[in-house]
């Protein structure tokens, strides 16, 4: 069987390519190694609630459906906005020892926080903003800048510097630049393209959840594909890229089935694809490091949450006023982390899911090397940690002080190990790899990369990545 | 197909490349970008869409002759033909 395109995972940018193509008349196979789809971004039960696993909201939310990436990709894909059901979050915060920065959907709070607590650099903020929005974050580049040198040059204030880094590099920081080292005393830092990425997704747009969830999207690009002449394989493991003369040329599954392509687009990350690839040329492929990995625990609740204390969307704080974003010396990184209320946007009726997230870095290789028994007491000591510390930001998940009459545990945990079997993401290294391939470029002919590793993030960044690696490597041809 | 034709035909297109619930009311003299707010990813779906619903290869050469309504359906009269 030969196609115009295999597409390599029905995650969110997976999907968004075969959409794209299949739309176009082209013949595409699209591969997923789960029963389900979304990748990343997908669904599970937790006491017979379906949760959206990952990303439960959208970034890069405008209130008109029509600006910015997400208008940009609704157009490309033909979905309407108002399909999505989208609703926006009540507002967030930034929270440090020493202060508290509440942000929402568009610049003006954030600023008017920012003028109120830092006065000196609100004029720094203010060109920093004017540099992020001409900052082309698409340009196709291997240049690399330091964001931190460039936030330090505008802002003077090494806290405000840190508060801001916060949340762009706890939503989307691969790690890797200046820091990659265990252990280093060098400052956090990320390259400046990606923060321009994030920072538009999360500060000059905003978040918004869809009502019934991730999945009805995945489903209804799922039966779009289907009905363009699209072949859906699910449950189904590639096993390898096989490649002629330095081209792609087609995949085998792990069941033995060869699938012949004329283009092959992959969303399974940098690193985990060149893996793929049969016989690599010798020193062509240099290793491509693995990203940070995370622990993320799920606790649903008995009340709202905002009745135990968390009024707000996402609180992403730190514990100390100088950030760190490193693998963490231990299991988890008790010193800073993200907490989502998934009932906290603004609903039509009162959410019927009162769910609380949070999400902490991680150190894969520690998580691995724990036996089974070790492996479930670290599960139930960072529940608890993420329940103590929550207390400290005035969240009471646990009612009293010995925790007896808890509103909600965070007992289901996702460790690096199960974000790694579910995701086929190296050490479960949810941020993608440090190195990305802007171009979608590999070193093998006509294999792509599409999603987060092509370098653009959250849900509508990786959806937009996988169109627009398809517009570029093959319906613009 | 009458020059009518061709003009709703690539108002059909025009509608759902950007996402209108109706067909957008335009100045057939005026450039269609400015007018509807369409960038360039918008503008090659116009293109795309012209091949797969109509056939009507525009290579990258005319597309200068697609920038109003008025024009591109004076292309497509004259292609057709």
């Amino acid at each position: 069987m030969a196609y115009d395109a295999v597409i390599i995972g029905a995650g969110p940018s997976g999907l968004a390519a075969a959409v794209r193509l299949a739309h176009f008349g082209k013949k595409v196979c699209l591969v997923e190694a789960h029963s389900r789809l979304g990748g990343m971004n997908s669904w599970h039960r937790v006491a017979g609630m379906e949760i959206s696993s990952g990303l439960h909201a959208f970034t890069n939310y405008c209130a008109d459906g029509r600006s910015g990436a997400l208008g940009k990709l609704l157009r490309q894909l033909r979905v309407k906005f108002k399909d999505l059901e989208l609703y926006p979050q009540n507002r967030s915060s930034i929270r440090f020892p020493s202060c508290t920065l509440a942000f929402d959907n568009g610049p003006e709070l954030l600023r008017s926080q920012i003028a109120q607590c830092f006065p000196a650099g609100i004029d720094g903020f203010d060109r920093l903003r004017t540099l992020i929005r001409e900052t082309d974050e698409g340009e196709i580049t291997d240049r690399r800048t330091s964001a931190r040198e460039v936030l330090e040059s505008h802002l003077r204030d090494p806290l405000l510097v840190d508060m801001l880094f916060c949340p762009v590099m706890l939503y989307g920081n691969p790690g890797g630049v200046g820091d990659g080292k265990d252990g280093s005393r060098s400052l956090p830092d990320m390259d400046w393209l990606l923060f321009c990425v994030v920072w538009k997704c999360l500060f000059e747009s905003g978040m918004a959840c869809p009502l019934s969830g991730m999945r009805k999207l995945w489903e209804t690009l799922a039966e779009r594909f289907r009905a363009d002449g699209g072949e859906l394989i699910l449950s189904a493991r590639v096993a390898r890229v096989m490649v002629g003369s330095g081209r792609a040329v087609g995949v085998r599954l792990e069941d033995g089935r060869e699938f012949r392509a004329d283009m092959i687009f992959s969303s399974v990350g940098f690193g985990e694809t060149l893996g793929l690839v049969e016989s690599r040329r010798e020193g062509e492929t240099a290793d491509i490091p693995a990203g940070i990995s995370i622990v993320e625990g799920v606790a649903v609740l008995d009340r709202p949450s905002a009745s135990i204390g968390m009024e707000d969307t996402a609180i992403f704080f730190s514990l100390d006023d100088a950030f760190s974003f490193r693998r963490p010396a231990a299991l988890v990184e008790r010193k800073s982390g993200v907490a989502l209320a998934m009932d906290n946007y603004l609903l039509p009726e009162p959410a019927k899911k009162r769910v609380l997230k949070m999400s902490r870095l991680a150190n894969y290789p520690l998580w691995r090397r724990l036996a089974p028994e070790e492996y479930r007491e670290a599960k139930t000591a960072t529940a608890l940690g993420m329940a103590a510390d929550l207390a400290l930001l005035g969240v009471r998940i646990h009612e009293g002080r010995d925790g007896r009459g808890a509103f909600g545990c965070f007992d289901d945990l996702f460790t690096p190990l199960t974000l790694e079997r579910f995701t086929s993401r190296t050490e479960g290294a949810l941020y993608g790899s440090p190195v990305k391939s802007r171009s979608g470029e590999t070193p093998y002919g006509n294999l792509y990369l599409i999603g987060t590793d092509q370098g653009f993030h959250g849900i509508v960044g990786a959806m937009l990545s996988g169109v627009a690696m398809v517009n570029r490597h093959l319906l613009a041809r | 197909m009458t020059r009518d034709e061709i003009k709703n035909a690539v108002l059909d297109i025009i509608q759902d490349v950007a996402g209108l619930d109706e067909a957008p009311g335009v100045d057939g003299a005026l450039p269609l970008r400015e007018q509807l707010d369409l960038d360039s990813m918008d503008f090659l779906d116009i293109v795309m869409e012209l091949r797969k619903r109509h056939k009507i290869e525009v290579p990258e050469a005319d597309y200068g002759k697609l920038a109003t309504l008025d024009s591109t359906v004076d292309y497509i009269e004259a292609v057709r033909k």
